[in-house]
C-alpha cells in the first residue's frame, strides 16, 4: 500500500517535472531551427541576497515557471452559449486518460525486502540504513502492474479523444467544432494501423507484458531489428495520435484559430497542453519498451543492473528523450498535411502496410515454429 | 559486482508472466503467487460492487438524458463500469477489450456523428423531452421538427411484463447460485489432464495460466492441440458476420444516397429546364415541370 502511494507520487511528480522542461526544449529547439533565440531571458531575479547570481538568465530555464504563473492567474473564460458542464470537464477528459496510461508504464527498478534498491544495500549506509530494515517488497516500479501491460496503456490513452471532441463541441464555436470532428476521425483512423503494427511486434515477443517484452529483447535483439516496418508505422501513428505536426489538423492554427482549445484560456488550456505532452511521453515510452529494448543495451545483458538499477532507469529515460526530441525536430521541419492526404496516408498506405506486415509476421512465425 | 542477488532475481522474474500482479506477494526465492485469501477477495469484491453500480447507473442515465452528447458520456461511464466488473472477475483481457474496442473505438464513431448536432440557442428545445417509446415513434414528426411536442412517454404493458419477467429471471438465477460463489474472486488456474496448465510446460514451477487471462483467451481461440478447445471456426464466423453487417450498411447507405442524389438531380434539371423555358417567369413556374 505504502509503495503504491510512493510510486504514484514519484512517477507522476517526475513526469510533471519533465513536461515543463519539454516545453522549454521545444521552444528553444524551434527557435534554433528558425534562426531565432527563443526564451533565454527568464532567470533568477535581481535580488541582493543571491549575490553574483542575481539577475543571471539561467538560459531561460525559468520560462516554464513564468508560463505556469500566467496560466494560474489568467481568467477562465466560458463562452455564453457553451455547454458549461462539458466545457469545464473536457480538459480533464484529456488529462485523466493520459495520466492513467502513465500508470501502466514501467520505470525500471524495485526495492527488494532486506536486499535494498536493486543492488544498493541499505546496510551500507550506517546512518539511515536502519530505517529501511524490513521495508516490504516494492514490486517493479510501475503503478498498475498487470500482465496486460501495453494493452492497458493503449486502452487508457485511446480514451483521450473524447475530451478533444467534447471540448470542440461544447465550446459552441464553429472552429472548435470542426476541430472536434477532425480529432475523432483522425484518431480513430490512425488507431487501426497503430494497433496492427503493434500486434506484429507483440507476436514476435510472445507477450503483452512489458517486462516479458523487454526480457525477450534482452536475450535476443531489439524488436526494431525484427519489425522495422512496424516501428516506423507505430512512430508515424504516434504523431497523429498526439496531434503533433505534420498531423496537427485538430489544432491547425491557420485554419481553425486554435482548434478545439480556441475558447480555452488559463488552466483549461494548460491542462490540454499537459495532457498532450504526457501522451507524447507515454507513446514514446511504449515505443522504447516495445521496439527499442526498454532499459537494456544491445551489447550487454546486465548493463541495466549497474549502479543499483539506476543505469536501467537512465538508459530507458535517455531513449524516451531521444524519441521526444525527434518528435520536436519533425514538428518544426515538416509542413502540415491536408485533411484528405491525412486520411489517404492512414487508410490507403499505413493500414494496408501494417496488415501485410502482420500477415507476413504470422506466416513466418508459423513456418519457424514447425 | 553490484548485480547481486536482486539483479538475478529481476532477470528471473522478468521472464515470467505475472497475472494480477498488483496484488501479488513476491519473495526473492518464491515464484509469483497470486495473493489469495481474504484481502484480495475483499478488494476484488469492492471493485465488483462499485463497478456494477457505476455500470447500471451509467446505463440508466444514458437512456434518460435528453442531450445525446450526455448520453454518450454516460455510455462511456457504463462501459468503464462493465470493464471494472470484468476485471474484478479476473477476465482481464475482456476488461481491456471493453475499453479498447467499445469506449475507445465504437463510442468515438458515435461521437463523430454527434459532433454534427447543433447545440441550439439557450433554452431552445432541440431534443425530445423524454425518450419516446418505439411504438409512438413517428418519422414525420422528426422531419417536421415536432418530436419534442409528440407523445412524451407511453406506458406499454407488454413491455413492462417482459422487462419484469427478465428481471425476475436474473434475480432467480442469482439467488439460486451457491453462496460461496459470491466470495470467489481468486483467479482460477485452468486444469488439463495432468494438473494446471503452465506457461512453460517443461517447467513445473512456472506460472499457471489463469482463466480469463490474455494467454488463456488467445489459446482458447487459436490452439487446436492440447487441453484447450479451439474456437477458431466460431471466431472466423463471427468475423464474417460483422463483415456482412458492415457491407450491408455500406450498400444501404449507398442506395439511399443514390436515390437522394437522383432526386436532387431531377429537381435541378427541372429547375434549369424551367428557367430555360420561361426566362422571365422562371421563378413562378419552375417547380411545375417534370
Amino acid at each position: 500500500m505504502i509503495w503504491g502511494i510512493v510510486k504514484i507520487v514519484v512517477i507522476f511528480g517526475l513526469v510533471m517535472k519533465i513536461v515543463p522542461l519539454l516545453v522549454y526544449a521545444e521552444r528553444r529547439i524551434s527557435a534554433r531551427i528558425q534562426l531565432r533565440l527563443g526564451p533565454n531571458m527568464v532567470g533568477l531575479p535581481r535580488w541582493k541576497i543571491l549575490g553574483p547570481l542575481g539577475g543571471f538568465h539561467l538560459w531561460g530555464l525559468l520560462q516554464p515557471l513564468a508560463d505556469a504563473m500566467k496560466f494560474v492567474f489568467k481568467e477562465n473564460f466560458t463562452p455564453a452559449r457553451a455547454d458549461k458542464f462539458l466545457y469545464r470537464i473536457a480538459p480533464a477528459m484529456v488529462f485523466i486518460p493520459a495520466g492513467l496510461a502513465l500508470a501502466g508504464i514501467p520505470f525500471y527498478g524495485e526495492w527488494v525486502k532486506d536486499v535494498g534498491f536493486v543492488g544498493i544495500k541499505p546496510a551500507e549506509f550506517p546512518l539511515i540504513g536502519s530505517w529501511f530494515e524490513g521495508v516490504p517488497h516494492s514490486g517493479p516500479f510501475v503503478i498498475f502492474d498487470s500482465e496486460l501491460g501495453v494493452l492497458f496503456v493503449l486502452a487508457a490513452s485511446t480514451l483521450g479523444v473524447h475530451g478533444l471532441s467534447i471540448a470542440g463541441w461544447s465550446s459552441y464555436n464553429k472552429f472548435s467544432q470542426m476541430a472536434g470532428v477532425r480529432a475523432s476521425a483522425q484518431l480513430i483512423s490512425y488507431e487501426a494501423p497503430m494497433f496492427m503494427a503493434l500486434i506484429a511486434a507483440l507476436m514476435v515477443a510472445g507477450s503483452t507484458d512489458f517486462f516479458s517484452i523487454v526480457e525477450y529483447q534482452n536475450q535476443n535483439m531489439w524488436l526494431i531489428c525484427y519489425q522495422p516496418l512496424a516501428f516506423i508505422i507505430f512512430y508515424i501513428c504516434t504523431f497523429a495520435e498526439t496531434n503533433r505536426l505534420p498531423f496537427d489538423l485538430p489544432e491547425a492554427e491557420p485554419e481553425l484559430v486554435g482548434g478545439y482549445h480556441t475558447e480555452y484560456g488559463g488552466m483549461g488550456f494548460a491542462i490540454f497542453f499537459l495532457g498532450e505532452y504526457i501522451a507524447m511521453i507515454v507513446q514514446c515510452a511504449i515505443l522504447t519498451l516495445v521496439f527499442l529494448g526498454g532499459w537494456t543495451l544491445p551489447w550487454s545483458e546486465t548493463a541495466h543492473l549497474a549502479w543499483g538499477g539506476l543505469a536501467g532507469f537512465l538508459i530507458f529515460f535517455t531513449k524516451v528523450v531521444i524519441l521526444l526530441l525527434i518528435m520536436i525536430q519533425v514538428r518544426w521541419t515538416l509542413p502540415r498535411f491536408r485533411y484528405d492526404q491525412l486520411m489517404q496516408l492512414g487508410w490507403k498506405r499505413l493500414a494496408p502496410l501494417a496488415m501485410i506486415n502482420l500477415a507476413a509476421t504470422a506466416v513466418i512465425g508459423v513456418m519457424m515454429k514447425s | 559486482m553490484l548485480m547481486g542477488k536482486a539483479g538475478v532475481f529481476i532477470a528471473e522474474r522478468s521472464a515470467q508472466i505475472r497475472p494480477f500482479a498488483p496484488l501479488t506477494a513476491i519473495g526473492p526465492t518464491d515464484n509469483v503467487t497470486p495473493l489469495s485469501g481474504v484481502f484480495r477477495a475483499h478488494i476484488m469484491a469492492e471493485i465488483f460492487v462499485v463497478s456494477a453500480i457505476v455500470s447500471v447507473v451509467g446505463a440508466v442515465l444514458m437512456v434518460a438524458r435528453r442531450n445525446p452528447i450526455y448520453g454518450l458520456i454516460f455510455l462511456l461511464v457504463s462501459f468503464s463500469g462493465a470493464a471494472g466488473v470484468f476485471y474484478s472477475l479476473n477476465a482481464t483481457f475482456i476488461a481491456v477489450s471493453q475499453i479498447l474496442v467499445y469506449a475507445g473505438a465504437i463510442a468515438v464513431l458515435f461521437l463523430f456523428v454527434l459532433m454534427f448536432i447543433d447545440l441550439g440557442k439557450k433554452g431552445e428545445d432541440k431534443f425530445p423531452a423524454r425518450v419516446d417509446s418505439l411504438s409512438t415513434y413517428e418519422p414525420a414528426a422528426v422531419e417536421e421538427g415536432k418530436i419534442s411536442e409528440g407523445p412524451r412517454f407511453q406506458f406499454s404493458y407488454p413491455a413492462a411484463v417482459v422487462a419484469m419477467t427478465v428481471f425476475a429471471l436474473f434475480v432467480w438465477v442469482a439467488a439460486s447460485l451457491p453462496e460461496e460463489t459470491f466470495d470467489k474472486f481468486d483467479p482460477v488456474p485452468i486444469h488439463g489432464p495432468a494438473g494446471p496448465i503452465r506457461e512453460d510446460e517443461t517447467n513445473s514451477k512456472s506460472s499457471p495460466i489463469y482463466f480469463g487471462s490474455t494467454a488463456a483467451v488467445g489459446r482458447a481461440i487459436f490452439e487446436r492441440k492440447g487441453p484447450f478447445e479451439s474456437f477458431a471456426l466460431h471466431y472466423e464466423v463471427v468475423g464474417l458476420v460483422i463483415l456482412v453487417g458492415v457491407m450491408g450498411a455500406v450498400i444501404l447507405g449507398k442506395r439511399i444516397g443514390d436515390e437522394q442524389r437522383e432526386e436532387q438531380e431531377r429537381k435541378l434539371k427541372a429547375a434549369v429546364a424551367g428557367a430555360d423555358g420561361h426566362d422571365d417567369h422562371g421563378h413562378d413556374h419552375g417547380h411545375g415541370h417534370h
